[in-house]
């Protein structure tokens, strides 16, 4: 073999690779409550009923299932993981009765609420946490690629760098009265670098990473979520005038309001205390001189 | 010291109430000032003038008559058990202003004075009298409607319990005081 065609028969490889790595498309996974819920079009949906609430809740929460069965950048033990650390932060609430996490097997693919209407009659659920996703993931290679020329460069060089942008979104609706309550969202951003031989590697655990940072994020925005809407809903409606009108009731029955008090003496006080005035001056005459 | 106090909660009143008053959700938090400043702060300039007045009146007659201790263990009892009863005995209330919890202790306590009178008129008037705010706080309590309550804006309810938590604020500090009085030394 001659020389030049040598040099061709190393080099042609490791082209080849630095070429591969340099076009690696991004990716980018969703999945959709909404689409969970509305498989016609939201605007194909009926208006929410008045919501009723009753203390101590019921409730579940789940991934919304993927529409197109596309695989999901993590597993389902993984979904379990991150949805019982969601369900851990809300378990001690007041409100909250009992709290359990849903397999998303359990939901089916544009089940919509004819699916949640099943669950709640086998698990008696009142709410259901469904959470969806957005995750993109870019890699792209830096000049330390040139290295890849050489026969260690792959080996050794990490000339990739990945970044992955996760958000997960939450949406709390009432199963009976089909109301949505309130939502919440987290979000996290992950990067590094890796060798072109393990890229694939790199990214399947800056995807779990993703998840794990935006699941911190959302479960304390939920926390502010729930809360602004445990002041709202004491006003009688979910989120304001022209939104459904929820009624809350404590474990005994009684209705819980927003309850404003002031101390006031009025006429009758005021007459009473005239008549120790009154009293006074008998006293005061009575005395002698 | 009482016109210190009303002078005290006049200028409350002229600083931003919302900073003052009892908002549950501020006490849970760690404002716990809020459950006293809250007593200092009113919802109308009209129901400042009528809890405060009535303060006034009767805790300068008090201390007119050399009562100034005792009147002042009755605003500290009255001011702890109105706290009670709204933190505690109050779970729905989100919000309070008002000093008709002090005013009531107070109120009982002077009436209780008059009522130590060897003439039987004043004794029966001030008798009247308490057994008149008694009658009233207890029916307000059982049948949860207030009374000739005064304009109040939208929302904003009388808390009877304020009013009878207040007045044995009043009962207890007259009966310490007589303990005292009747105790050797």
């Amino acid at each position: 073999m001659s020389s030049r065609n040598a040099r061709l028969f190393f080099l042609l490889p490791l082209v080849a690779i630095e070429i591969g790595c340099a076009t690696m498309p991004p990716t980018h996974r969703t999945n959709s409550a909404l689409d969970f819920l509305y498989p016609q079009g939201i605007t194909a949906a009926q208006p929410a009923r008045e919501v009723v609430l009753k203390m101590p809740l019921r409730v579940g929460l789940a991934f919304a299932p993927n529409r197109s069965n596309e695989p999901d950048p993590i597993t389902e033990e993984q979904k379990r993981k991150l949805l019982t650390s969601v369900a851990d932060a809300f378990r001690e609430h007041k409100a909250i009765g009992h709290l359990e996490v849903v397999p998303t097997t359990y939901l089916q693919p544009a089940g919509s609420f004819g699916n949640l209407d099943q669950i709640r009659s086998s698990l008696g659920f009142d709410l259901m946490v469904l959470v969806s996703y957005d995750q993109a993931q870019f890699t792209e290679s830096t000049r330390a690629s040139w290295t890849y020329l050489t026969v260690v460069g792959p080996l050794l060089i990490q000339g990739e760098k990945n970044d992955t942008r996760t958000v997960m979104d939450a949406v709390v609706y009432d199963i009976a009265s089909r109301a949505l309550l309130f939502r919440a969202a987290g979000e996290s951003a992950v990067g590094g670098r890796s060798s072109p031989l393990n890229v694939e590697r790199k990214r399947r655990t800056m995807a779990s990473a993703g998840f794990d940072k935006a699941t911190e994020s959302l479960i304390a925005n939920l926390k502010t979520a729930l809360a602004q809407f445990e002041e709202q809903a004491k006003s009688g409606t979910v989120q304001g005038p022209g939104t459904p009108a929820v009624a809350m009731y404590n474990a005994q029955g009684e209705r819980i309001t927003s309850k404003s008090g002031g101390g006031a003496l009025g006429a009758p006080e005021w007459i009473a205390a005239a008549l120790l005035g009154l009293a006074l001056l008998l006293e005061r005459a009575r005395r002698p001189a | 010291m009482t016109a210190g106090l009303v002078a005290l909660c006049a200028a409350a009143s002229l600083l931003s109430a919302e900073a003052l008053q009892y908002d549950r959700a501020r006490v849970e938090a760690g404002e716990v000032w809020r459950l006293l400043t809250g007593q200092m702060v009113h919802w109308t300039a009209r129901m400042a003038m009528l809890d405060l007045g009535m303060l006034l009146g009767l805790g300068a007659w008090l201390e007119a008559r050399r009562d100034r201790r005792c009147a002042g263990l009755a605003l500290l009892l009255g001011g702890g058990l109105t706290a009670l009863a709204i933190q505690v005995f109050s779970p729905s209330l989100t919000l309070y202003r008002g000093s008709s919890g002090l005013a009531s202790a107070l109120f009982v306590l002077a009436a209780l004075r008059i009522a130590r009178s060897r003439a039987r008129a004043p004794r029966a008037l001030a008798l009247l009298a308490v057994g008149l705010f008694l009658a009233k706080t207890t029916m307000e309590l059982a049948t949860r409607q207030t009374v000739f309550a005064g304009p109040l804006p939208a929302g904003v309810e009388v808390v009877p319990l304020v009013h009878l938590f207040g007045g044995i604020g009043g009962v207890a500090a007259a009966g310490l005081a007589a303990d005292r009085g009747r105790s050797p030394g």
